[in-house]
């Protein structure tokens, strides 16, 4: 040991002046880096300090992830740590699936899986709990999924409903409860920033912001929104959480009139909060106190998505579809600019009648993923199509591609899926 | 010819091109008659370093002409061509030989190698230990690396619960 600090080891001479990106990332990561100098003969792997473990576990094949957490606390905090996807992103060995869910109020899961690596043209895989297989019992008082919001972080999806959340393991397929927020939220905004999950809006009774740590399993208010939203989508983007229209809830306007107007001018709007300095975005004064930004025309805005330094906005006005891109300009004093792109292509057949749902999610900076699902009631054109519930539900991924601008069709998603969120999982 | 001093005192001559396939190695030596002293490198492990560098530096010279590798080995040129090898059947059947080693020494091997900066060695290697990884059962790992299972009966149950799927074959 005390060789290494000899002034004439090679570690004296080099390490100063040679910066090494295998060191850069165990700097990164929570972990004592154990000495290699003296390799124990009991236990070799012990011997590897914390930056080659990583490099050696994140060169095993995908399939043989899952079982590596469960070896021992090392293997299950490497591979929990954000320097295992970076390790794997340098190598190319990050591999992009997209999960689309939908959760029952009795506790049936069904989750879709697509490989998002190539050009999203297999048909989609089913996964599917039995019912009564979450066990909800721990979630106190009355909670519902129907509007669930869904945030990634790592390789575990959190399915946040109002008064429960549910963490959904995407290497196992295990689903295990998780702390509710704090104020019970519908048609909330969700979006993931640097592994803590924000939400807003939703709430008749709050403005506030919620922080959860996945690691303390616990929410916490971070900040007051400038406007209570309800229906609203969330987005993130370059450390901003976007809360995207919506309307008007509370606060604001005192009678019907007021509620309608204030309802218009949410729409098309959006609050920007930015995660690390704990503050909101302002707009410059047209886009109204508080809005960071609102889509030029008074479209109404449907989904959303961040990717790379845009957020992508699907937004809607009466039977027609726009798809915006938003370029914030946060560190200028916020403000930024909006590009029209070329519309969704939203099938005829999806386009009329029922109720159509909208759920984005960007994979890496290459594409945008749109789910367009309607619900088609018996008497609709669509008919009984889908077990005892009286209700065909359609539901077609449409596939942007950011470099050429344009839209294609990607698989039908499975009709049992009713109700879906769509997001990304990398890992 | 460049002077290696392992650390237990053994000293190893090598040609220029067989230290510099160690990327430190060569960023550091000024002249020719250099010693470098490699306190943290045991004369076992040097030796299989030295073995592997001697074997690349002699293909990676002349990578488009593996037949003359002989002559590579005795060329003095000081500019070493660090063209990916993996092409070259012939050198990956023997890394595929050269690794054929028991994981400990593996991990000694890794060690000294990410020390003296091989980069295709570290590859080498730790591509070697996540093939032995590939397809075992957490038990299996446990056993072959000698890991000690160091979760409380309490957190292995929870985990058994939340993973039941990757306990199934178990």
């Amino acid at each position: 040991m005390a060789d290494a600090c000899n002034s004439r080891s090679l570690s004296w001479l080099v390490k100063p002046c040679r910066p090494d990106p295998r060191r850069e990332i165990i700097a990164l990561t929570p972990l004592d880096i154990i000495h290699h100098l003296r390799p124990s003969s009991a236990a070799p792997i012990a011997s590897l300090p914390d930056d080659l473990l990583l490099e050696c576990l994140s060169r095993v094949p995908t399939s043989s992830l899952p079982v590596l957490p469960l070896v021992c606390r090392r293997f299950s905090l490497l591979i929990d740590s954000p320097a295992f996807l970076r390790v794997r992103r340098s190598h190319g060995r990050l591999r992009r699936t997209l999960h689309a869910l939908s959760l029952s109020d009795l506790g049936r899961l069904s989750s879709a899986s697509l490989s998002a690596d190539s050009s999203l043209d297999a048909s989609w895989d089913l996964f599917s709990t039995s019912s009564g297989a979450v066990s909800l019992e721990v979630f106190e008082g009355s909670f519902s999924f129907a509007h669930a919001r869904v945030a990634v972080l790592g390789r575990a999806i959190y399915i946040i409903g109002r008064g429960a959340t549910l963490r959904y393991d995407t290497w196992t397929g295990a689903v295990s409860p998780r702390a509710p927020t704090i104020f019970p939220r519908k048609k909330f905004a969700a979006a993931a920033i640097g592994g803590k999950i924000y939400v807003a809006g939703g709430a008749a009774r709050t403005s506030a912001v919620e922080e959860y740590d996945p690691v303390a399993n616990a929410w916490r208010v971070v900040a007051e929104a400038p406007k209570q939203r309800y229906g609203c989508v969330g987005a993130a983007s370059g450390g901003v959480f976007y809360i995207a229209g919506g309307l008007r809830v509370g606060g604001g306007g005192t009678g019907v009139e007021a509620g309608r107007l204030d309802a218009h001018i949410c729409a098309g709007s959006m609050d920007a909060y930015h995660v690390d300095a704990g503050a909101w975005v302002r707009g410059r004064p047209a886009a109204g106190a508080g809005s960071a930004a609102a889509v030029p025309g008074g479209w109404c805005v449907v989904g959303a998505c961040g990717s790379g330094p845009y957020v992508y906005v699907v937004a809607s006005h009466a039977v027609e579809l726009s798809f915006w891109r938003w370029e914030g300009k946060v560190r200028r004093g916020g403000g930024g600019e909006w590009t029209r792109l070329l519309p969704p292509p939203v099938p005829a057949r999806l386009g009329l009648g029922g109720a159509v749902r909208f759920s984005c999610a960007a994979v890496g900076e290459e594409k945008v993923v749109a789910l367009v699902q309607v619900s088609v009631g018996c008497s609709g054109h669509g008919g009984a199509r889908w077990g005892s519930d009286n209700l065909a539900v359609e539901g077609a991924l449409l596939v942007y591609d950011i470099r050429s601008g344009e839209w294609s069709r990607g698989p039908d998603l499975p009709t049992r899926l009713r109700r879906a969120a769509v997001v990304c999982v990398e890992f | 010819m460049i002077k290696l001093v392992s650390g237990d005192g053994a000293e190893f001559e090598v040609e220029e091109e067989v230290a510099f396939q160690s990327k430190i190695i060569k960023d550091i030596v000024a002249d020719a008659d250099d010693v470098i002293p490699l306190p943290t490198v045991s004369s076992k492990v040097l030796i299989q370093v030295i073995e592997y560098c001697r074997k690349h530096a002699a293909v990676n010279s002349f990578p488009l002409s593996p037949s003359s590798s002989a002559a590579a080995a005795a060329s003095s040129s000081s500019s070493i061509s660090y063209s990916k090898p993996v092409s070259d059947p012939a050198l990956r059947a023997w890394d595929n030989e050269f690794v054929k080693l028991n994981n400990s020494s593996l991990f000694d091997i890794v060690i000294a190698a990410n020390y003296l900066d091989i980069e295709e060695l570290v590859d080498l290697v730790l591509e070697t230990v996540a093939d032995r990884i590939k397809g075992k059962q957490a038990q299996e790992i446990r056993r072959q690396f000698n890991i000690e299972n160091d979760f409380t009966p309490e957190e292995e149950e929870a985990l058994r619960r939340e993973n039941s799927w990757a306990f199934q074959n178990n």
